[in-house]
């Protein structure tokens, strides 16, 4: 095959393809990918997992629960015999899949019941967050490339300003300023309700954009 | 009063307790009393530690053993609990006043005469006119026990009605010719003693603010002053310039220079600041997962003392779903309440009960009536076990499964673990609970107010003086709910006048015929629970964890740990 079929054969495949072609030759993401898949399984089926093998319900408090351990039957929240006999401590680990396999919790919970379940809130809070990203990033860089001139560059000088900032450092502010009582700068006080309005304004400001784009179009 | 203790090994009988309230014998001083003042261990700092402050300063206002136990070193009535271990700290003693009131009129004046030279920590001498202005002042800021306590002084009932242009002109007559006060009550009241030994009778400046002080501190007349006070931050004590000992049973001098509050500290970090002698006290209860640590490796440093208090749960009768009677008594089926004392810390820090009246406590009957195999007609003597088929078949009945609830509760550990159990107690018996934990700073008044419409809430009780009506008519009666304020200590809003009016009867027989006078608590006790207004869990123990630095531990059974007494030299 000359070089010029080669290379036509590879222009061929679609992007699809090369992306599986090039993800089966890189071992750690192959390894990863497994990691991630077995972590989203097994997530998934916890309540099986709660119901059909730990036999326990996650959510419901049971501080008079017994377990077996080495064939003895034994509170799951165990009182203290030492000292002066403070506090009760729930079990550890028993590594029996079917009788608290990391314990108890101080509600008497199995701990890998709820770890599971905790598993599923997880992937559903990233994987939302994934989608609203794209969504969002989609939307904003759809009307910054359409639209051009000064809308692009507002947007991406706000967006220049927002990524400025240290990501996590951003999310705690924001999450301060929008629950509790706003955002002072100098003199200048945005309570939550005005910072919620300038947030509308600005995503009604893209949709107007967009309005009038598709309108002018037709 | 909220968090506060008190050791009662023995039942009191209102003898005994009318003997306590008005004598304290020299025998029972020597026996129980503080020891001399050392200068030599004078000095230093106490650091306290705890989650969240308690919310307002103002010593009429304020309800929480959390700075009551401050106030005793700081504010002072005409009379006081003495300083002492056991027994001792149950007496009343004379402190602003000269001596103990001389009873006349049928018990229904009382006359003191007040100390000469005593000054407020900001150097204005302490006259009979701050007197009766303190009085008033109780009416005019609504104080939370204005309609319960002191109530039944002459002139109370408009006080009540208009509190802003209160006047106790006939009630409380002064003389500042002779230092003399005149109390008068409408009737004999056989624990005013008590009632005006606590800290919402302290004496003020006549100058105080007609309303909530809030965080500004009110002057003093105790051996410390509040110097500052950021309920997100800190309180700090120091000595009051002008305090000179007049009475080393009521007020004696303190040990430490100063004495600062930190609040934002985590339970589990206050126990490590503790076990590190980085502080001098933990407030906050223990979480269940550290007192085994403490029990082993710290337990010469852990203080456990009994108390006559209860953690319980306020339903609000006047909402739904328990303004239904069915949906209550469900709630006190269905809580285990062995569970609650583990989340609590074990049987060595509490035990099981659900009568209103704690064990030990004058009235106290031993009964359950909600534990499985009995009820609120036929009671067992104790509880056993919790009946979730009957508790689930009193909301299908009550016509309530299904609704929302919100459980209120402070957002320290053991308290959160409490509302996370109560959420699953009632998610199993039909409701949509969620739990919502607020600052321990706000919590406590907060489920008082009927503004925020609190469903059910967790909170605890600590007497305020040996007496069943300090439980019963307190916490149940119509005097009271206040509708829409943060002072509105019957949480519950129950209020139902043939009930008031036995408990009336009851503190009348207890002048006339204590014995009588208690039996009648016990019934009422055992009437007002089939009501079910509120469920009772358990009784707790005090633990005071201290560092190893730490001296001079004092356990009151009045006002808990001597904060002032502690010694770091």
């Amino acid at each position: 095959m000359s070089i010029k079929e080669s290379s036509e054969a590879i222009f061929s495949e679609s992007p699809g393809k090369i992306a599986l072609r090039t993800l089966r030759r890189d071992k750690r993401s192959i390894i990863s990918l497994s990691i991630l898949g077995f972590i989203i399984a097994i997530s998934l089926l916890a309540p099986l997992y709660a119901h059909f093998v730990a036999h326990t319900d996650p959510f419901a408090s049971s501080l008079d629960a017994t377990t077996k351990i080495g064939g003895k039957v034994v509170p799951v929240l165990q009182p203290s015999t030492t000292g002066l006999g403070l506090g009760v401590t729930p079990i550890g680990p028993t590594w029996n899949p079917s009788s608290y396999f990391l314990g108890a919790d101080g509600q008497g919970r199995d701990v890998m019941a709820r770890l599971l379940f905790g598993g599923r809130n997880t992937l559903l809070i990233g994987t939302l967050a994934g989608i609203i990203c794209i969504v969002l990033a989609l939307l904003i860089g759809v009307v910054a490339g359409y639209r051009k001139g000064w809308v692009d560059a507002i947007l991406s000088r706000l967006l220049d300003v927002i990524w400025a900032f240290p990501v996590y450092l951003l999310a705690i502010s924001l999450s301060v300023v929008l629950l509790t009582s706003g955002l002072t700068v100098g003199f200048v006080h945005l309570g939550p309700g005005l910072l919620l309005s300038l947030f509308s304004l600005l995503v009604l400001s893209i949709f107007l954009t967009l309005h009038g784009q598709f309108a002018h179009r037709s | 009063m909220r968090r506060r203790s008190l050791v009662l090994t023995s039942i009191l009988g209102a003898a005994a307790l009318a003997a306590s309230a008005f004598v304290g014998s020299a025998s029972q001083a020597a026996s129980g009393g503080m020891a001399p003042y050392d200068p030599a261990h004078a000095g230093g700092t106490i650091k306290l530690v705890a989650q969240a402050a308690a919310g307002s300063l103002d010593p009429k206002i304020n309800y929480t053993g959390q700075y009551w136990e401050l106030y005793q070193a700081s504010y002072d009535g005409l009379l006081g609990f003495r300083y002492g271990d056991g027994q001792a700290s149950f007496e009343i003693v004379p402190d602003l006043a000269t001596a103990l009131p001389i009873m006349s009129n049928g018990g229904k004046t009382l006359t003191f005469t007040l100390r000469s030279g005593i000054k407020f920590s900001n150097g204005q001498p302490v006259t009979v006119a701050d007197v009766k202005a303190s009085f008033e002042r109780i009416f005019k800021v609504s104080s939370p026990t204005a309609g319960s306590f002191y109530n039944g002084i002459v002139g109370a009932t408009a006080c009540l009605s208009k509190p802003a242009t209160c006047k106790l002109d006939q009630g409380v007559v002064v003389d500042p010719k002779t230092n003399k006060i005149v109390i008068n009550l409408v009737a004999p009241d056989e624990t005013i003693t008590s009632k005006l030994a606590v800290p919402h009778a302290a004496i003020n400046p006549a100058n105080s603010p007609s309303k909530d002080a809030g965080t500004t501190p009110i002057p003093t007349t105790g051996a410390y002053m509040f110097k500052s006070y950021d309920p997100n931050k800190s309180l700090v004590m120091v000595r009051n310039p002008y305090f000179k000992e007049w009475s080393h049973d009521a007020q004696p001098q303190g040990y430490p220079d100063q004495i600062e509050y930190q609040f934002g500290v985590t339970p589990t970090a206050q126990v490590t600041a503790v076990e590190n002698n980085q502080a001098n006290w933990v407030y906050d209860p223990i979480p269940a997962d550290r007192l085994n640590e403490i029990g082993t490796k710290y337990a010469s440093q852990v203080h456990v003392n009994p108390l006559t208090a209860m953690w319980y749960l306020p339903m609000n009768v006047n909402i739904a779903p328990f303004n239904n009677v069915k949906a209550r008594q469900a709630v006190n089926y269905a809580i285990d309440r062995a569970a609650m004392v583990k989340i609590f810390g074990g049987s060595q820090l509490a035990a099981p009960v659900c009568s209103f009246l704690p064990p030990n406590f004058p009235g106290h009957v031993d009964y359950c009536g909600y534990t499985k195999g009995a009820t609120p007609d036929k009671p067992a003597t104790a509880w056993s076990a919790p009946d979730l088929a009957l508790a689930k078949q009193l909301v299908k009945d009550s016509g309530t499964a299904g609704q929302a609830v919100g459980i209120v509760v402070s957002d320290d550990d053991v308290n959160k673990q409490m509302g996370v159990y109560l959420q699953s107690v009632l998610n199993s018996i039909g409701y949509k609970a969620t739990v919502k934990p607020i600052s321990g700073n706000i919590q406590f008044t907060y489920i008082q107010n009927t503004k925020n419409k609190v469903q059910i809430s967790v909170t605890q009780w600590y007497q305020d003086y040996p007496a069943a009506s300090d439980f019963l008519n307190v916490l149940l009666g119509c005097a009271s709910f206040t509708p829409n304020s943060d002072s509105s200590i019957n949480m519950a809003g129950y209020c139902n006048k043939s009930f008031d009016a036995q408990m009336a009867k009851a503190m009348g027989l207890g002048i006339t015929d204590p014995a009588a006078g208690n039996k009648l608590w016990g019934q009422l006790d055992q009437q007002v629970m089939k009501d079910a207004p509120v469920a009772v869990a358990f009784t707790p123990k005090q633990l005071d964890f201290v560092s190893s630095g730490t001296k001079n531990y004092h356990f009151s059974l009045q006002y808990k740990m001597f904060v002032d007494q502690l010694q770091t030299k």
